[in-house]
């Protein structure tokens, strides 16, 4: 579920985070609101229909979570370990993710258009018709694992690894990519040009 | 107002749930078919589909609509008089009308695609099969280029970018994005 309540700030157009009427910079209780939620992402396996853009979250566990029809676009996530979660028809666009571990994840329905990842690990996971546009991507991991229909189009890729992954149908039109392996992978059934 | 999202496995297509906070009457966008999970965020949640907004005549859209309307006493709007035999209420590009409590306007199809129309409630955009994330409808393509731009200016570009962009099948975007990266988009406005 999005909720799509717009901060009352004026002349904020943003959406105000999920159980409150602003959005997070507007917020008068940031830190205890910020605390309040990073408890909850522990202690729950669920994270549903939870709008928080703007988020900064660092050194934090979200191993094995359900995230699902989520909002968390223009956050930053430093050292976030996502390994084994499950990723549905999300929001995570213009977001950074550094040193951030995504080993075995499920990711599908979900977008993640005109983020930053710098050292990233995706490996082992299932990345499906999901969205990477226009993303900056530098020393990543995506080996051995399945992008079906995942769209990289205007990705900007750099030491970027894809060994043995299923690409089929997967897009990097218009991508730039720089020392980028796609060894033992179906890189024929991927679309470069159109 | 709260939009429920529904994977379908007909189509690998999208169907979402439009109601208030607290229940009531509501609107299902595209219904491929109506699966045990559907229904119970229907009934979960306390609505009663009303209403149900149909962007294309095409089954992994329209398949769920029999069952639905075994349950639900729902009006059906597309740009069809008629849809799997049943009657509907036509709606026109730039249409606008309030149903379940909400304001529905009908955005512009290609002229072409003649059972199309897209549909905005507040900030979001359902397009069906005429814009996903990152890509145009491969429909849309068979147009010459300069009517393709034609229509995405005129039509989508005057979108504000927090437009959510939630479309048939494949993930959720805003306009933001697809201004930004979609590379049909892209280019339409950088020629501009």
């Amino acid at each position: 579920m999005f909720t799509f309540n717009v901060c009352k700030s004026r002349d904020c157009g943003k959406y105000s985070v999920t159980g409150y009427d602003r959005c997070f910079s507007h917020l008068e209780n940031r830190e205890a609101v910020l605390k309040r939620y990073l408890e909850s992402f522990s202690s729950e396996e669920m994270i549903r229909n939870t709008n928080f853009e703007e988020i900064h979250v660092e050194n934090f566990l979200l191993q094995n979570k359900q995230i699902i029809v989520s909002n968390f676009s223009n956050s930053i996530f430093e050292n976030v370990d996502f390994s084994g979660s499950h990723i549905l028809f999300s929001l995570f666009q213009f977001s950074v993710f550094s040193d951030c571990t995504f080993t075995e994840t499920i990711i599908k329905y979900s977008n993640f258009a005109g983020s930053t990842f710098r050292n990233c690990d995706f490996s082992g996971s299932d990345i499906v018709n999901s969205n990477f546009l226009g993303v900056a991507a530098s020393v990543c991991n995506f080996n051995d694992s399945n992008l079906y229909y995942t769209n990289f189009t205007n990705a900007t890729l750099k030491d970027v690894t894809f060994l043995d992954c299923n690409l089929k149908k997967a897009d990097f039109y218009r991508s730039r990519r720089i020392n980028v392996n796609f060894k033992y992978s179906n890189y024929e059934e991927a679309d470069f040009e159109r | 107002m709260r939009c429920f999202y529904n994977f379908i496995l007909n189509g690998f297509s999208n169907t979402y749930l439009v109601g208030p906070d607290g229940g009531g009457d509501a609107i299902l966008v595209d219904p491929g078919e109506l699966n045990i999970k559907l229904f119970k965020l229907i009934e979960d949640n306390d609505f009663y589909i009303k209403h149900i907004l149909i962007t294309h005549n095409d089954n992994p859209h329209t398949e769920g609509i029999r069952t639905i309307l075994k349950i639900y006493d729902a009006k059906i709007y597309c740009n069809s008089s008629r849809i799997n035999d049943m009657d509907t209420i036509k709606v026109k590009a730039d249409d606008e009308f309030t149903i379940s409590g909400f304001k529905v306007k009908a955005v512009k199809a290609p002229d072409f695609l003649t059972d199309s129309i897209l549909y905005r409630i507040d900030n979001m955009l359902f397009t069906g099969d005429i814009l996903g994330a990152g890509r145009i409808s491969k429909r849309l393509k068979t147009l010459p280029d300069e009517d393709i731009a034609e229509y995405i200016k005129n039509n989508l570009l005057c979108l504000d970018d927090n437009t959510l962009v939630f479309p048939g099948h494949g993930p959720p975007s805003t306009m933001k994005v697809e201004k930004m990266f979609n590379p049909d988009i892209k280019d339409i406005l950088e020629s501009s």
